[in-house]
């Protein structure tokens, strides 16, 4: 074997991937050319060489930059909570909110408008939106945009009870939610009552006190003071804002599996159910499903229907095949909501806190880093309890 | 692939992030390790593999479970960072004066060696490393991304057919030119050889 062809050899041969009658003509020729030899032990090194550098973890930030892409990247009309950068781009909008509200008289609006008690010595917050928190099913992200700064009781009640709800998330995209009157009265309808207390973000510029929220509207404001040291701003202030949902908080989901082929005729009749319950629900369908253990494929279907329509969606799923049904639910959700809202709040004000004061701040940078990556998790995880407390899921596999 | 990855997928394919980031969140660091192994660079390797995901996450209506999710998904995201460098390339030529990053971040100057006129120094481990992914970066991409799959993160011959779209005999033969191209670069670097502690050459 010729030196030449035996370098073609060397790399398979080092990975054992060498037929074995090449390998053993290999062989051969290594046992008489030391060259070549030499030429695999380098192979060999630089392989250990390349086989021994670490793995290295993401940077602190990549998952929430990778958040704020998805969800910038996110088709037109998936719920979605505003991201931070929806939130720097709302305050520069801000003033206009007393315009965007005339505009907006349709919407259910919320109680949870957002105002931040802080002193005029205290910059004000970065973030003047979060997400609506009192107002459950009915989240009205556009609400929030827009309600006056001292009318969280009053607007509130402007919002259709088991009505029409248009959801609107904080960026402004809707939700294909408005089923006219297809909510479920009752166990959905949250925090109508106006009993909520709103945090307050600022949505005045720099070096304008934000408004101050008037105390005899009934709503309390229980926002605290960001604790500020003589020495420096080292405390991050925390919102403790008592928010409570009124009402609960009830997410439904079925998983159903269809024992029919997954063929048109099938499908269809999927869609036709989908499409009985309101023409601008979100459905979809997935690619072929490989099953473990079997050669065939499945068809996966999420219907979402509005919770109200949902046995009755249901039971004409199960009238098509065979099925094999796994309920949950109704899970109730509230508490975590809560938790979850107070849990954001309180990100939000840490994150606006140590942004203003980075010089100030023992640890500000690493201390917002790890901040501003659990917020995107934290709206995340809330939006899909809203979510979900409208438009019940009814998972479909369809598997012969 | 597994119910769970299924329902996930099918989501995911709504537009629903939070599934896709539970989906993805598996391969998140293999694909961040690629990217980085790729560019060599922290900062680019977060740009490129976030690209990459975003790439997978828009390209997800298209899976239709011919292979598995992980093949799929690797597939959409050697392609994007293969794309992505060679966009960067474009885009702007290597300074020699740019500085090699060590995986803490610290600068190893290019010109190291001429810093030996004083006591001789020690090429730490460390520093090996760093110099093992110059060599790699110095590579052409499509050596460089085989190279990566296969010596850095053990891909199989399968394994980076499926994910290269390339025939087994083709991986085999590109895998080989890549070895040589990179024994070639090691050399340079003066990589081969006792190692751990290795004496600074001097001008």
């Amino acid at each position: 074997m010729l030196c030449e062809l035996a370098g073609e050899l060397l790399s398979a041969y080092l990975d054992d991937e060498l037929p074995s009658r090449e390998a053993l003509s290999l062989e051969k020729h290594l046992r008489v050319c030391p060259t070549c030899v030499a030429q695999l032990g380098e192979l060999r090194e630089m392989r250990a060489m390349l086989a021994s550098l670490e793995d290295m973890a993401p940077p602190p930030g990549f998952h929430a930059a990778l958040h704020r892409r998805l969800v910038a990247a996110a088709p037109a009309g998936t719920v979605k909570v505003a991201s931070l950068a929806a939130a720097r781009q709302r305050r520069q909008f801000a003033s206009r909110w007393v315009a965007a509200a005339a505009a907006a008289a349709v919407m259910a609006v919320s109680a949870g408008s957002y105002y931040w008690q802080l002193g005029a010595h205290q910059a004000p917050p970065e973030v003047a939106i979060l997400v609506p928190h009192s107002t459950g099913p009915a989240v009205s992200g556009t609400g929030t945009d827009t309600t006056p700064p001292t009318t969280g009781e009053s607007t509130d009640k402007t919002q259709p009870a088991g009505g029409s709800t248009v959801s609107t998330n904080p960026t402004g995209n809707k939700t294909d939610s408005n089923q006219s009157g297809s909510n479920q009265p009752g166990s959905n309808q949250i925090g109508s009552s106006g009993s909520v207390t709103p945090p307050q973000p600022s949505t005045a510029g720099d070096g304008v006190t934000p408004p101050q929220p008037t105390q005899d509207d009934g709503v309390s404001l229980a926002s605290q003071q960001p604790t500020t040291s003589g020495t420096g701003l080292t405390a991050v202030p925390l919102v403790q804002t008592g928010v409570t949902l009124q009402g609960q908080l009830l997410v439904y989901r079925t998983d159903i599996k269809l024992q029919a082929p997954a063929n048109e005729i099938i499908l269809a009749r999927l869609f036709g159910i989908n499409g009985d319950f309101g023409g601008t629900m979100e459905t979809e369908t997935v690619g072929n499903v490989q099953l473990s253990g079997s050669t065939g494929t499945a068809k996966l279907v999420t219907l979402r229907v509005p919770v109200a329509k949902y046995q009755e969606a249901k039971a004409k799923v199960l009238a098509i095949a065979p099925a094999t049904v796994q309920d949950y639910g109704p899970l109730d959700v509230t508490a975590q909501a809560n938790k979850l809202q107070q849990e954001l709040n309180n990100l939000l004000a840490a994150e606006a806190f140590l942004a203003e004061n980075t010089n100030t701040a023992t640890d500000a940078a690493a201390r917002l880093a790890t901040v501003r990556q659990r917020i995107p998790d934290c709206q995340q995880q809330l939006q899909t309890y809203y979510d979900q407390a409208q438009l019940a899921t009814l998972q479909v596999m369809v598997v012969d | 692939m597994g119910l769970d990855e299924g329902a996930l997928v099918a989501r995911a394919c709504q537009g629903e992030v939070e599934a896709f980031e539970q989906l993805v969140a598996a391969y998140e660091r293999k694909v961040y390790n690629l990217a980085y192994r790729l560019t060599g660079s922290p900062d680019d390797a977060a740009d490129v593999a976030q690209e990459a995901l975003l790439k997978v996450y828009t390209s997800l209506p298209e899976f239709r479970g011919d292979s598995s999710f992980s093949t799929w998904l690797y597939r959409v995201v050697s392609n994007t960072c293969l794309d992505e460098l060679r966009r960067r390339k474009r885009q702007r030529a290597v300074s020699l004066d740019q500085p090699l990053t060590l995986v803490d971040g610290e600068d190893l100057s290019r010109q190291w060696a001429d810093d030996s006129d004083g006591p001789e120094e020690i090429l730490t481990r460390k520093e090996q490393r760093a110099l093992v992914q110059q060599a790699i970066t110095l590579l052409d991409e499509e050596h460089r991304v085989i190279i990566v799959m296969r010596d850095i993160q053990g891909l199989s011959y399968q394994e980076v057919a499926d994910s290269l779209g390339l025939s087994l005999g083709t991986v085999k033969s590109r895998l080989n030119r890549a070895r040589a191209a990179l024994q070639k670069k090691f050399s340079e670097l003066e990589l081969f050889g006792p190692k751990v502690v290795r004496r600074v050459q001097g001008r």
